[in-house]
Parts: structure tokens; sequence; C-alpha cells
């Protein structure tokens, strides 16, 4: 629909999309100043030495060499994996249990969802905090209490073989956030899907599995990539515990928190840009093959995939 | 009690500025003695590792730790000057 | 979809159904129960140990409701009160001293000369509630409380401006218009919610030392008036479920699209507006990553990095920190009670069907 009286009047598709560009222009310019201009001045980094004081001195692969040679690189890499592995399955498990639990329509399930969700919106900060006397195997609490039950508790964050296992019993008591997004899932759930599963006789086992768990692979996707994004940043909370050192015995030196050693305490800015290129290709590739793999198990509204 | 205490010490040393002792207190050790050393951040970090080996009671053989934390340091500083001439 | 319901099926099935509900209902109750007390006790502990001075922080296992030991004067030196039965009688006595295989020394005040050197495990000792309320104003003041939340304030309200505008200004453009690569443009903005921002960061850091930004509160701000994925997509659905009428109204009242989004759109999307104040509040309350990096000198950190450096100087003092912890999340915690609804809905916005 174009008013030909000459070049002067823009059409109204055009005009359209002028005004939509510019109300989008905070975000296009602010991505171009604090998105793709420090990725690609961070790969630059990552081929020179650079200390922030003089300026960046090209030495081609030397850090991506020097990199695959670091043992702390591969230690920090495998920290980070291991607490992975095992805080995002069983935050998941947990969350989304409790998310079921959540759903019943029991008297007062407002209060119980209140309580749950509490945890989550605390500080980082006060969190590390107030776990890390929690976990003291002297003045803390959690010890005194498995001795109620015989168990010689160990000395948790100041043991290497224990402060992983501490840190994800700290974080498994903020699963609060992810309880909110999987019971907004489940909630989503069509009831006809349970009515017509209740008149085929199926038990709430079989309703559970058939029904539920099916309809909310979208949200348990969601979470999967999220989380694993999200334990590669792990930071505050590993900081504030061990006074940014990755002890004790850097049996807690994550990946982020190694990044950040070489970025801001030694001024290897040239290093840590490349640990963050590595870091965003293992990211890249880890989040490319769950969306892959997402196809198998995740089912979309209006997909008709076995029962 | 820090009133008394400082009361005894002004009449036992008589002479003495305690305001600079007291005010040069949030000044010890900072900036770092050993600060100068390239690379300092990591070997304080190698050094302290070592540390924490030791009070974790991972590493019971002192010595051990040690060479250990020697050889990191060693290396760290090889490396720099490797392309610091 | 129709469902066919069979009445009489369902009557016969009734009672069992009743019941197997009613059993559920409460062994469901009850292990929701039993996770929120589990829940429940850090926040106890972090209360308990708050009120209590230093000598009480040594109670190995610390008591949940503060207790201090009951104390005589004898000699001029306070020795703790015990409830001693002595050949059949129950007195107060005061313990002096301890002595090997358990036992110690205990003195009745009114007769201090006369020792009796009893089993300590058979004795009970007196305690009383001792709660110092004052290791609140104390642990404040030694973090220079005030200042820290001056500047917090500063990076949560001035942010939350700057993102409000930004991204309102950003999700009207993406919901409401047509235009030549603006799905690739929304694409795009997603897929930038999981780049990992250590990619970002010291090019970032290293542009505002440029500029001289650094060791000031402006790299906290500015950016976000530069709109961030996550809020922007929140506003952008939430813009869509409003309908078109209205705009059409606007525009044939001669309206602009600007005067579209802030007299219409904007007074419509005010429960959006206010779910992603509040996540953003609490994003730059809690926030401690950004502050560490680029805030040097104590005059400009924020309640969290002041809270962690507090933390590092005064570690052995955990009634101050706790003190210090609780202050620090009661605003977000009033907040959260004030505002229960925006949690549930404002996440269901995501739209996370796909």
């Amino acid at each position: 629909m174009s008013f030909s009286t000459g070049k002067r009047t823009l059409s109204l598709a055009r005009r359209e999309a002028l005004w939509a560009y510019a109300f989008i222009a905070p975000w296009t310019v602010g991505f171009l100043i604090f998105t793709i201009g420090p990725m690609l001045a961070s790969l630059f980094f990552s081929f020179t030495d650079y200390n922030i004081i003089d300026s960046p001195r090209w030495i081609g692969m030397t850090n991506y060499v020097n990199l695959f040679h670091d043992d702390l690189f591969w230690h920090a890499l495998g920290v980070t994996f291991k607490f992975a592995v095992i805080a995002l399955p069983l935050g998941m498990v947990f969350s989304y249990t409790i998310a079921v639990l959540l759903n019943s329509k029991i008297k007062g399930i407002n209060i119980w969802r209140t309580l749950y969700f509490l945890p989550s919106v605390i500080a980082g900060v006060a969190v590390a905090l107030l776990w890390g006397r929690i976990f003291d195997p002297k003045f803390g609490i959690l010890n005194p209490f498995l001795e109620k039950f015989g168990i010689q508790g160990p000395g948790w964050l100041s043991d290497p073989q224990w402060a992983i296992t501490a840190l994800v019993i700290m974080s498994l008591w903020g699963v609060g956030g992810n309880v909110i997004i999987y019971l907004a899932g489940l909630q989503g759930v069509p009831t006809d899907l349970y009515d017509a599963a209740k008149v085929d006789g199926a038990t709430g086992w079989q309703r559970f599995r058939y029904v539920t768990l099916p309809m909310t692979t979208p949200v348990i996707f969601y979470n999967l990539v999220l989380g694993l994004i999200g334990t590669f940043q792990y930071f505050t909370e590993v900081y504030v515990l061990t006074n940014g050192a990755g002890g004790p015995a850097r049996s807690t030196l994550f990946y982020n928190l190694y990044l950040y050693q070489n970025a801001f305490k030694y001024f290897h800015m040239g290093y840590a840009s490349t640990m963050a290129w590595v870091l965003f290709i293992i990211v890249l590739g880890l989040t490319l093959l769950i969306f892959r793999s997402s196809e198998l198990w995740v089912y979309y509204e209006g997909q008709i995939k076995g029962k | 009690m820090q009133a008394a205490f400082l009361e005894q010490l002004k009449t036992d040393y008589l002479g003495i500025d305690y305001d600079v002792i007291f005010k040069s207190i949030d000044y010890l050790d900072k900036p770092n003695n050993e600060e100068w050393i390239p690379e300092w951040g990591k070997i304080e970090d190698a050094l302290n590792n070592g540390l924490s080996l030791v009070y974790s009671g991972t590493e019971k053989d002192a010595k051990k730790v040690l060479t250990d934390a020697n050889a990191e340091v060693q290396k760290i500083l090889d490396e720099y000057w490797a392309t610091h001439k | 979809m129709t469902s066919f319901k069979n009445p009489k099926a369902d009557q016969s099935r009734f009672t069992g159904i009743q019941t197997q509900s009613l059993l559920l209902k409460s062994v469901t109750t009850f292990i929701l129960a039993a996770g929120a007390a589990i829940i429940m006790i850090p926040f106890l502990y972090l209360l308990s140990t708050s009120v209590k001075d230093r000598d009480q922080l040594r109670q190995s296992p610390p008591p949940l409701i503060p207790m201090a030991a009951d104390t005589v004067n004898i000699n001029g030196q306070a020795e703790p009160l015990y409830e001693v039965t002595m050949n059949g009688q129950v007195r107060k006595m005061a313990l002096i001293k301890f002595r090997p295989g358990g036992k110690a020394l205990f003195v009745d005040p009114a007769n201090p000369e006369q020792t009796y050197e009893l089993l300590i495990a058979d004795q009970k000792e007196l305690r009383h509630v001792e709660i110092h309320f004052e290791n609140y104003p104390d642990a404040l003041k030694q973090m220079k409380f005030n200042k820290l939340l001056v500047n917090t304030l500063l990076v949560t309200f001035l942010g939350m401006a700057g993102m409000l505008f930004s991204c309102s200004l950003v999700a009207y453009g993406f919901s409401r218009f047509r235009a030549p690569w603006l799905n690739v443009l929304f694409i795009l903005l997603l897929s930038t919610i999981m780049l990992p921002s250590q990619v970002r960061l010291i090019p970032t850091y290293v542009f505002f030392n440029k500029l001289g930004w650094v060791d000031t509160l402006l790299p906290l701000i500015v950016p976000q008036f530069f709109a961030n994925a996550y809020d922007v997509f929140l506003l952008r659905q939430f813009f869509m479920t409003i309908p078109l009428e209205l705009d059409d109204a606007a525009k044939i009242d001669g309206a602009s699209p600007l005067q579209t989004l802030m007299y219409i759109i904007i007074p419509q999307a005010r429960p959006a507006l206010v779910s992603v104040s509040i996540f953003h509040f609490l994003y730059a309350w809690n926030d401690f990553y950004e502050p560490l990096i680029y805030l040097h000198s104590p005059d400009h950190w924020t309640l969290a990095v002041g809270l962690q450096t507090f933390n590092a100087l005064y570690t052995v003092n955990t009634n101050y920190i706790m003190a210090a912890s609780a202050v620090m999340i009661l605003p977000p915690i009033i907040l959260y009670f004030l505002a229960q609804k925006v949690f549930t809905q404002g996440v269901v916005f995501t739209g996370i069907k796909g």
C-alpha cells in the first residue's frame, strides 16, 4: 500500500518497519556495544598477552597451547563437570518432585508454596555465609545432627573430599526457583488428557508416566539447558566460602573462579579470554547436543507421539 | 579493658606516639612486602594451596608439600621469564 | 477433545477414590510439612546465632534458643551455677575447678570455703535465656552498613529505571510491528539468554576502564539502559496478550506509536511491569559478581561485596556475620511476601511451552 506521490512519502510498511527498528534500537545498540563488540574483542585478546596496563602483545596460539597444558585448566573443568553431573540431575529430580507435591489440591497449599520458594530469593552471599557456618564441623548444626544417628560427619567445607558435596547440598536448598517453573509447567497440562486417561482406566502412576511426564518435557528441557549454563557460571557461593581460593586444596576451583583469578587477580587478560572462548565453545557444544537430543524426548503441544 | 592496657603501655614506654601505631595496624602487610615478585598473584595462590593441603590433612608429608609448592612456583617463574626477557 | 464419562463407572469407584484421595492428601501434606521444616532450619540457625555473644557461640551443639550459663560471683570470678544433688538434697552450687575423671570441685556460694568433688555428668547446669539484640547495631556499624545500603539502592533503583525504560521500548517494538528481519533479531535476542557472560566480560571491563568508570557505580547501571533479553521476552509476551483493538482505537485518534505505547500499552501492562521490576530488584540486590569486578574502594561497595569483606575480616564473629546477613536478606524476603502472586504469574509468561 504505497502512495505514489513522490519519494518523500514512505509506504505504510516502510514506516512501520522504521518505527520497529527505532523501538528496538536500545537493544540493538546495546547488543553491538556490550555483546558482539566484546565477544570479538575477547577473541582477539585470546591471541595476545594482555595485562591491561601495557597494550596487547600478539602471541598467536600460545595461550591456547598453554591452556591445553595447564593442569589447573583441566582440574577446573573436572570440578565444574563433577558438580554439574551431581547437582543438575539431583536438583531436577528434587524440584520436579516438589513441584508435583505442590501441585496437589490440599488445604493450605499456598503456605507450603510460599515456604518452599523462599530460599531462592535470598542473596548468594548470605546463603553461602549461612551454610558455611552450618557446615562447620565443630560449631555448626549439621554434624551434631548426624551424630544423633551415630554418623560421624566429615569436615565438609574443610575436607577436599567433601567440599563439592557440601556445595551440592547447599544448592538443593534453593531449588525453589526451579520448582516455580515446573509448577507452571505442571499446571499447563490440559486436564482433559487426565480425564481421558482416567476413563481408559489409567492408575495414578500411569497417568503420571504417560500424561504428566511427557507433557512437561518442554519445561524439563528449559531447566536443563539453563541449569547447565548456570553451572558453568557458578561463582558467588564458591568465592565467598573459599575467599576466592577455590580451596580446600583447590577442590572447589570451578571454571568460572579460575577464569576470574586469571583475569582479575593475575591480570592475564589474554589467557582469561582464551578460557572464556573455550568455555563458550564447550557450552555451545553441550547446548546443541541437548537441543538435538530434544527431538527424541521433548513433546510439544500439537505433536502426536506414542500413547 | 583495652583502655587500661593502653594506659599501662603509656606509662611503661614513654614518648611514643601511640596514635601512629594504632593507625598503622590497618596497613600491616599492605602492600604485601613480596608483591614486587612477578606473577605474585599466581605464586601466592600456589603457596596458599600448599598450606591448605596441610591444614585440611590431605597431605601429611610436609616435605612433599614444600617440594611440590617449590616446583610449582619455579614453573610459574620460568614461564614468566621465558616471555619477559 | 471430548471425554466420555461413564457415570456408573465413576460411582462404583466413588468411595474407593475418596479414601485413596484422603490418604494421598495426608501423605502429601506430611511430606511437604517435613520438607518445609527442613528448609526452615537454616533460617532458625541464622536468627538464633545472630543474637548470641562470643561465649554462647562456642556451645557445641549450638542450642536453638540462645542460652547462657547462670553465674555467681565467687572470689571476684564469675563461676557457672549447677543444680547439685548431694545426699538426697538438691542445692545450687558453683563449679570452680575441673578435675580429672569428669569430676569438678563445687562450692556452695554461701560457704565458699567448703569444696565438694563430684561428677559433672550427674549435675544439671543452670542456664537462662540471654539474647543479645545489640549484635545488630554493632555489626551494622562495623561493616559501614549505611554507605553500602546507599550504593546498593542506587544501583538497584537506577538500574530498574533504565531496565523499565529500555525493555518496554524494545518489547513494544518486537510485539506490535512487522519489519524485515524482526523475527531473526528476536531469535538473536533470545539466544543471548544462553550466552555465558564470561566471553563478554573482559573487554567490557577494559572498555569501562578506558572510560574511567571502573570503581564507580556506572558500569552496573548504564548497561541496564540497553535492555536485557529476559525482561524483554517477559514483557513482549505480555504485550502480545493486549488486544490489538486498543492500538487501532488509538491510531484512529491519531496517536503516534510512541503515544500508543505510553498511554495504552503501559497502563495495561502494569502486572508484567511489576513482575520484571521485582525480578530486577532481586537480581541487583543479590548481585555479587559484577560489583566485585568493578567496585574496588570500600566507599563504593554494594551490600553483597561489603558483606563478603566483612566476613573475611570478622570470620570468627559468627554472630555479627549472621546478624549482618539477616539484615541483608530482609528486604528481598519482605518484597517476596508482599508480592506472592508475581512469582507464579511472572514465570508463566515466559511461555515455557516453547
